[in-house]
């Protein structure tokens, strides 16, 4: 999947997207070979807009966000190709240094874990106001004052009183909230969520989804959301990607793909969720495993799955296709 | 609504349910300081009462730390409950001791959320699958083998898989070994622990699907507890929703999604991320979160974060009520 135009372009936008993501690759060097985990992704971002990268275990999709922010262990991973535009500046010709810059302060990441981001040494209050010195060299007693506004903005109960708390006396809700406050601290233009709310509670979960739409909404922020749960893209993002096995299968807007599935893959992942109000007996099922990323099949990666897989999809990766104005597909079918 | 005290086996009319929990209670206790003395208690489980017909499945679900997880294990006596009955054909599973209990226990298995830490890494398929029988001296040599060949290949896998270890498989397939292992001595009832949330979506639908094969091939009972209320709602024929140790909510599984009684249970329904970007509903986000177990609060444990609450809430704990034939809910506002 080479040729993904970013679909504000596409569309004739007047501003240019936040981030333009073109034919971005990479790849981990292990003792087994190659693993080809991102092959040629290409997507683009507005600011305001939340993206849902969505996929399987292992199709690809966190090593994408890693990726954007530089952050993929070298070695053993490397990315080989590709650009990431973010605001028309290209994020990996960037010298380390000026992506230091960068990173934390115009763009931020969490993790579906918070104690990953959590030093369990240091209270909250320290942990915020570290980032503001490091990135605004605001003194220490000003940076309290903006790390309890950064805990106010994330709807934190008490802020003043949290800056003093230690990431264990958070609940896991309120631990998700205090990363959000230390990624929001510097008022980044891009916030990148890997399963943000997974390990979290149903009765939790809505709540923290829908604090990432209203700081999306107050902050204008760019949003990208990174989740396997088609229930979270439907309900939160304006677009998706659905990766499998390194590449976008289908791109395009929500509601769009969710009335016209068209990749064989999107049409098996949401035949395959179960729903509280259907009441089939048997799941639609896809069958097999997901592929080995050392040794991927040839041509469309999903063809050995795919109930409607013909000769050519053995041997030629599908190109991107638009089959409407905000929706593209990596099909055979559809050429 | 009189707070008549309920029957305390609400789940059916049945006269003989395979299973039955009376009152069944477990609390954790908490020891410290020098000579660990008992000074409090988490009351994870208190006072759960319900009954499963043969070949039904009753879905429990709940957040983390509602003890669902704890009351699947009492019902297969894998924790040993505080207090209460639980019948198997209505003997009392808790008064059996040594060869008799053993005997008994045959019937119950137990299959876990994450079956790479169920299946010895050291073991071969064939050693993990078998060991049941071996155990219970039911089969050895040839004749395990073919027993065991035979319970790979009724989910899914092949006689090529045998000598294998659990790290060459998937996670998908390492469920349905641990799915095999479980039914290795024929039992009748099964309980099933998150089976399918350390699985993707996918390969989720397979072991669903194989599950349901699977009750109608040997008639199984199950227990199926889990956290997303989808799943519960597929696989389920009765649901009962459990809040801070107590079931709050039990009805069949149409009535239970059509018609919530308890304030909870529609809150956890609309909580769920619905596949349906046409459907977005934000309004009834649940505030707050859930107490601690160990302090809980006094009254119904759901009222500091109830929209319905009233003061009666705050001192005196609801009785689980039939309200209609067979949804039974404990709330003293249920369906306003």
């Amino acid at each position: 999947m080479t040729a993904i135009i970013p679909s504000t372009l596409a569309m004739g936008g007047l501003a240019p997207p936040l981030l333009q993501v073109h034919d971005l690759r990479t790849h981990f060097e292990t003792y087994a070979g190659t693993v080809v985990a991102v092959d040629g992704v290409s997507f683009a971002l507005d600011r305001g807009e939340i993206l849902g990268l969505v996929g399987e275990t292992g199709c690809g999709k966190s090593v994408t966000a890693l990726s954007l922010m530089r952050l993929v262990p070298d070695p053993p991973g490397r990315i080989v190709g590709g650009r990431v535009l973010f605001d028309g500046q290209d994020l990996l010709a960037l010298p380390e240094r000026a992506m230091e810059g960068i990173r934390g302060r115009r763009m931020a990441m969490v993790y579906q874990e918070p104690m990953a981001a959590l030093n369990p040494v240091f209270t909250v209050g320290d942990l915020i106001a570290e980032v503001i010195v490091h990135h605004r060299g605001v003194r220490r007693h000003g940076a309290l004052d903006e790390a309890a506004e950064a805990l106010r903005l994330v709807g934190m109960p008490d802020p003043v009183g949290t800056l003093g708390r230690y990431p264990h006396e958070l609940s896991g809700g309120m631990r998700q909230r205090a990363v959000l406050a230390l990624a929001l601290a510097c008022r980044p233009d891009l916030l990148i969520a890997d399963e943000p709310t997974t390990a979290l509670d149903v009765t939790i979960q809505a709540q923290i989804l829908r604090l990432i739409r209203d700081l999306r909404d107050r902050l204008g922020l760019g949003v990208i959301l990174i989740t396997h749960d088609l229930g979270v893209v439907a309900q939160l993002c304006d677009r998706m990607a659905v990766m499998y096995a390194g590449a976008i299968a289908e791109y395009g807007a929500v509601r769009e793909i969710f009335r016209r599935p068209q990749h064989p893959y999107t049409q098996g992942l949401l035949a395959a969720i179960p729903r509280v109000h259907d009441l089939r007996d048997r799941l639609q099922a896809i069958e097999g495993t997901v592929p080995n990323l050392l040794d991927p099949p040839s041509g469309c990666r999903f063809h050995p799955r795919c109930p409607q897989a013909r000769e050519a999809c053995r041997r030629e990766r599908p190109r991107a296709i638009a089959t409407a104005p905000d929706h593209q597909v990596a099909c055979v079918l559809y050429q | 609504m009189t707070p008549a005290l309920a029957d305390p086996r609400p789940a059916t009319r049945d006269p003989r349910p395979l299973v039955e929990a009376i009152g069944l209670r477990k609390a954790f206790p908490i020891r410290e300081g020098l000579f660990r003395r008992r000074h409090a208690a988490v009351r994870a489980v208190e006072d759960v009462s319900f009954a499963i017909r043969e070949g039904e499945t009753l879905g429990l679900v709940g957040e983390s730390g509602c003890g669902k997880t704890t009351l699947g294990r009492m019902m297969v006596r894998l924790t040993e409950a505080t207090g209460g009955r639980l019948l198997f054909e209505g003997e009392d599973l808790l008064a059996l001791r040594g060869e008799a209990l053993r005997r008994r226990r045959r019937n119950l298995q137990m299959v876990f959320q994450d079956p790479a830490a169920s299946l010895n890494p050291r073991k071969t398929i064939l050693q993990s699958v078998g060991e049941p029988l071996r155990v219970h001296r039911l089969a050895a040599g040839r004749a395990l083998e073919a027993e065991v060949l035979g319970l790979l290949e009724r989910v899914g896998l092949k006689g090529e898989h045998l000598h294998r270890y659990p790290h060459e498989f998937s996670g998908g397939q390492r469920q349905r070994i641990s799915i095999a292992r479980a039914l290795s001595l024929r039992p009748r009832f099964l309980v099933l622990d998150e089976p399918t949330s350390a699985l993707d979506v996918s390969v989720q639908a397979q072991i669903l699907n194989l599950l349901r094969d699977l009750q109608a091939e040997f008639r199984l009972t199950y227990l199926f507890i889990s956290h997303n209320l989808a799943v519960i709602a597929h696989m389920s024929d009765r649901v009962a929703v459990m809040y801070l140790g107590r079931i709050v909510e039990l009805a069949p599984r149409r009535l239970l999604f059509a018609a919530p009684l308890h304030p909870y249970t529609r809150s956890l329904l609309h909580a769920i991320p619905t596949p349906d970007p046409d459907h977005r509903d934000e309004a009834h986000v649940l505030e707050g979160e859930v107490a601690s177990p160990l302090d809980p609060p006094p009254g119904c444990r759901f009222h500091p974060r109830c929209p319905l609450r009233i003061d009666r809430c705050h001192q005196e704990a609801p009785p689980l009520v039939e309200h209609a034939p067979g949804h039974w809910a404990a709330c003293f506002r249920a369906g306003e």
